[in-house]
């Protein structure tokens, strides 16, 4: 059987059904070989480096479909489909798991999809072109590996199992459990790396929260916030900090003071100044502070 | 019943260790040199503390953290210990104002402490300066701390979360002699077990 290399990098619902795009490419299976646990199956594959587009959507009767390149490779039988219906819900807390998709399935001729790589092109049929003239469009989308995230409401939770690289657009706060690479833009919203999280990226948002591993440059117009399982490398600019003591730190921090939020700490300590043009020692001037008596 | 001095000295961690609290001269000291310094760019070495990288942050422009312990210290990477120290600090040289180090020339040996020494040297500006906190009592159990900055320039000391490290007491003279060629501005012995140092590089 010939197989597709494939690299998954992510995914993002495109409807209320669970559709969900996936970047990366499929092998060329038969459904019935496909594992129970479809993120099993995209792990086994993660390893390999090239870039495809894979649309997984709900396909009449039976199948979830997913493209590489423009052509499907892949079905899922019914019997998963509701298993994987409910992964990406809990993924990206998808609602109303149940609903129709708002982006309706490709009609194939063929059903079930041609899943061994045919050594000839099939012949080309009118609804074979516009499937294929979509699937273009899908690929072109996938070649920036932009994942839009526009629903309202909880935060999108990225998985632990998911990996993204690319760059994330977030219309709405978002929670990396999963392994993100590339780029994070939330300008608007609040990013927050959980405790599982394995991010190599550079975010900009309003505010981040890292529990988990972030290398990196982080850009926050308000807060950024370490807590104590944090481990973080990398540049850091924010309107304000706060970093839980146990957290690992190896960073460059500048502090946004003409923000908003970032308003600049007062300058409480009045200065005793040595001079610095003269090397000699100087006594430091009488001390006003008193050392705390020890009880 | 009050716990004595010697009951908040360093060498009894077991003892009220959070107590061992002082007003810090050299702090006072540091924060107006930075004071005058434009758009000043420091560099924190020692342990994270949060307390600590909001007070310098109220002071710098820029602030480098290198939590270089608890980095090299973690697992079984304590062979490269001070090494990996040099190779960590990568920062461009005569860029930074200032370096704080916290307890750290007390965990490195004479012959290791002249190459950081160097370094540190080499990354400062021309007249910048290094503040440096050493422990004051011979025999001290080897445990690193790191000294969380409080209201009023108050230090308390607290006990780092590091695995231990090898320990090398040396008397004031010696600490002098092995920070050259950084220059001696200062010195504070505090009560409490704790030696303050005040470094600048000249020209």
């Amino acid at each position: 059987m010939e197989t597709v290399p494939i690299k998954i990098i992510g995914g993002v619902p495109i409807s209320a059904d669970g559709g969900l795009f996936y970047s990366g490419a499929l092998p060329l299976i038969g459904y019935n070989e496909l594992p129970l646990n479809i993120h099993d199956y995209f792990e086994t594959w993660v390893s390999q480096n090239l870039y495809y587009y894979v649309h997984f959507m709900p396909r009449e009767g039976n199948s979830i479909v997913a493209f590489s390149k423009g052509l499907p490779i892949m079905a899922v039988s019914n019997g998963l489909l509701s298993g994987v219906r409910n992964e990406i819900a809990r993924m990206w807390k998808v609602k109303n798991v149940g609903m129709q998709p708002s982006i309706q399935p490709l009609n194939f001729k063929k059903s079930p999809i041609s899943l061994v790589k045919e050594s000839h092109p099939p012949e080309k049929t009118r609804e074979d072109d516009t499937s294929v003239q979509r699937n273009r469009e899908i690929s072109q989308l996938s070649s920036v590996a932009k994942a839009e995230i526009t629903r309202k409401g909880e935060p999108t939770l990225i998985g632990e199992h998911i990996v993204i690289e690319g760059t994330i657009k977030a219309g709405e706060d978002i929670v990396i459990e999963g392994s993100v690479k590339g780029f994070v833009l939330a300008k608007s919203h609040q990013v927050t790396v959980g405790k599982n999280g394995r991010v190599e990226a550079d975010i900009q948002a309003s505010s981040v929260s890292i529990h988990g591993a972030m290398t990196g440059a982080l850009s926050a117009f308000n807060k950024v916030h370490l807590s104590c399982s944090a481990r973080f490398n990398g540049q850091i600019k924010a309107g304000s900090i706060s970093i839980e003591e146990g957290a690992f730190l190896k960073a460059t921090i500048e502090l946004d003071k003409s923000g908003k939020d970032g308003q600049q700490p007062a300058r409480h300590v009045e200065a005793i100044v040595f001079d610095q043009d003269t090397p000699e020692r100087k006594t430091p001037k009488p001390d006003t502070l008193k050392p705390i008596a020890l009880k | 019943m009050q716990p004595s001095v010697l009951e908040n000295r360093l060498d009894k961690p077991t003892g009220p260790f959070e107590k061992a609290s002082y007003g810090s001269r050299m702090l006072k000291q540091y924060v107006g040199f930075l004071a005058k310094r434009v758009n000043s760019e420091i560099l924190d070495i020692g342990p994270v503390c949060g307390k600590n990288i909001e007070f310098f942050l109220g002071h710098a422009a820029k602030l480098h953290v290198h939590d270089v312990m608890t980095q090299t210290h973690s697992g079984n990477q304590a062979t490269q210990w001070p090494a990996a120290l040099l190779e960590e600090l990568a920062y461009e040289n005569n860029s930074l104002d200032g370096i704080h180090v916290w307890d750290l020339h007390d965990h490195i040996s004479n012959h290791d402490l002249s190459s950081v020494v160097q370094k540190l040297w080499s990354l400062l500006k021309p007249h910048g300066v290094v503040v440096m906190i050493a422990s004051n009592v011979s025999g001290l159990q080897p445990f690193p701390q790191y000294f969380k900055i409080g209201e009023e320039l108050t230090v308390t000391l607290q006990k780092s979360m590091v695995r231990r490290l090898p320990y090398y007491y040396r008397p004031n003279r010696a600490i002098e002699k092995a920070m050259q060629p950084l220059v001696q501005i200062c010195s504070a012995i505090c009560t409490n077990g704790v030696r303050e140092f005040l470094f600048r590089r000249q020209r």
